[in-house]
């Protein structure tokens, strides 16, 4: 197939639309082909920031009155009596300081720093320290940065790819933190000494992300993203192959 | 039962206010207009929910709606020969598409992206948007636009393709 014929293919791939059999094939090919894979990046970024763009328009708070006495919608304008709406205020209160106290309780303190550093990775231009997909770049990077060393997955013919990495801090103790791609979602992997990495070997979170971790030779191994549970736990078994 | 119905209608209609607002002053470019558009598609919807089928998507149904209102505004009866453009021939020829894949798109600033999408035709954005921004499948937009999903698809690229020369365009012309 000339890349031209791959070219139609690649949109329909990134907007996850294609069989998952095309789907492999397409990844070949984007492993392959510089060209197509640069025509891959640049649609990805396009995409992005069309849907960030495309968040443009606002409906104003008046506006949004109008509609809800058009649909004669119970919370529009001062209808309901007041102190109605100071019991439902404190109800609302009572509810989410149980859940704040139950969700608290139910994430240890170091999963949500985990989960904190990959938003935090998420949200910065420049997410990474060292940007390269390659495994061999990436691994004598942190020598010096980290008082420890880990092998990388051969991750040729899988839907993953290595991003960058960078060194975070997990209670003071400096990790490592490797970034996936995996279509569009990125996938943080922290590793570092198991006693500052603690937590359940799955978790998931209640804003969406989830957490997979293993451990091995004193250190453990955490991965975080959200991207299905499941995609997290074969790139963790990738991880934990390739440390044997 | 009324009352119960307008309750279940409210709960599943205005989370939706935002997007819908949004598509809708995509598509007319212009606020009054796109309020106006809104006010009826609510209207519109409320009245005729008890034709809407429980468990199918619902989302899609407003949105469907709202475009139909669209399509018989003032702008919408306008932008009528853009709305269907599936003949390749008919594709405006922009200056600086001899090959865009060459040239990546380094400078894509909210506002450049912007601009291009305001000149988009209305056929192409929509499609652009309701992908990319409103995350729906090609199947639901193909529901949606009561169109085959090829259709879609080939909107879709060539939409793409149009808003990567447009914005390479702006770039050109910036430099200059």
């Amino acid at each position: 197939m000339t890349c031209e014929l791959w070219r139609d293919q690649i949109e329909p791939y990134i907007d996850g639309e294609l069989a998952s059999s095309h789907d492999a094939e397409v990844a070949a090919h984007l492993r392959t082909c510089a060209d197509c894979n640069a025509f891959a990046a640049e649609a990805i970024h396009l995409k992005r920031a069309v849907a960030t763009a495309g968040h443009r328009y606002e409906p104003s708070v008046e506006f949004r009155r109008q509609i809800m006495d058009s649909i004669g919608a119970r919370a529009s304008s001062g209808r309901t009596l007041p102190w109605r709406a100071l019991v439902f205020a404190a109800m609302l209160l009572f509810v989410v300081t149980l859940g704040v106290f139950a969700w608290r309780n139910r994430t240890p303190d170091t999963t949500r720093e985990i989960a904190d550093i990959h938003l935090n990775a998420l949200a910065s231009a420049n997410p990474v320290d060292v940007v390269s997909s390659d495994m061999h770049t990436v691994k004598p990077w942190f020598q010096g940065r980290v008082p420890f060393t880990f092998n990388l997955p051969e991750l040729a013919g899988s839907p993953y790819s290595l991003a960058g990495g960078r060194v975070a801090y997990v209670r003071g103790t400096p990790c490592a933190q490797l970034l996936f791609q995996y279509r569009l979602h990125r996938i943080s992997m922290l590793i570092g000494p198991a006693n500052s990495l603690g937590g359940d070997s799955e978790h998931s979170l209640p804003n969406g992300f989830h957490l997979v971790r293993f451990e091995r030779n004193g250190y453990a191994y955490v991965t975080v993203g959200d991207a299905g549970l499941d995609t997290l736990k074969e790139l963790s078994q990738k991880m934990q192959s390739a440390q044997n | 039962m009324f009352r119960e119905r307008n309750l279940e209608f409210e709960t599943l209609a205005l989370p939706l206010l935002e997007p819908l607002y949004n598509f809708a002053y995509w598509l007319a470019q212009n606020r009054d207009e796109a309020q106006d558009l809104v006010q009826e598609t609510f209207a519109k919807a409320l009245r005729g929910f008890d034709g809407f089928r429980r468990g199918t998507n619902f989302k899609a149904w407003m949105f469907r709606i709202l475009r139909n209102t669209f399509l018989t505004s003032r702008t919408g009866l306008r932008a009528a020969p853009t709305l269907d453009i599936d003949d390749p021939a008919v594709e405006p020829a922009i200056a600086g598409t001899d090959d865009p894949e060459r040239h990546l798109l380094r400078v894509l600033d909210r506002e450049a992206i912007e601009r291009a999408m305001e000149a988009l035709p209305v056929g192409y954005r929509e499609v652009v948007l309701l992908c990319d921004v409103e995350e729906m499948k090609y199947q639901e937009i193909a529901d949606l636009l009561q169109v085959p999903i090829g259709t879609v698809m080939s909107r879709l690229a060539r939409g793409r393709r149009q808003l990567r020369a447009l914005l390479q365009q702006n770039e050109l012309s910036r430099k200059k």
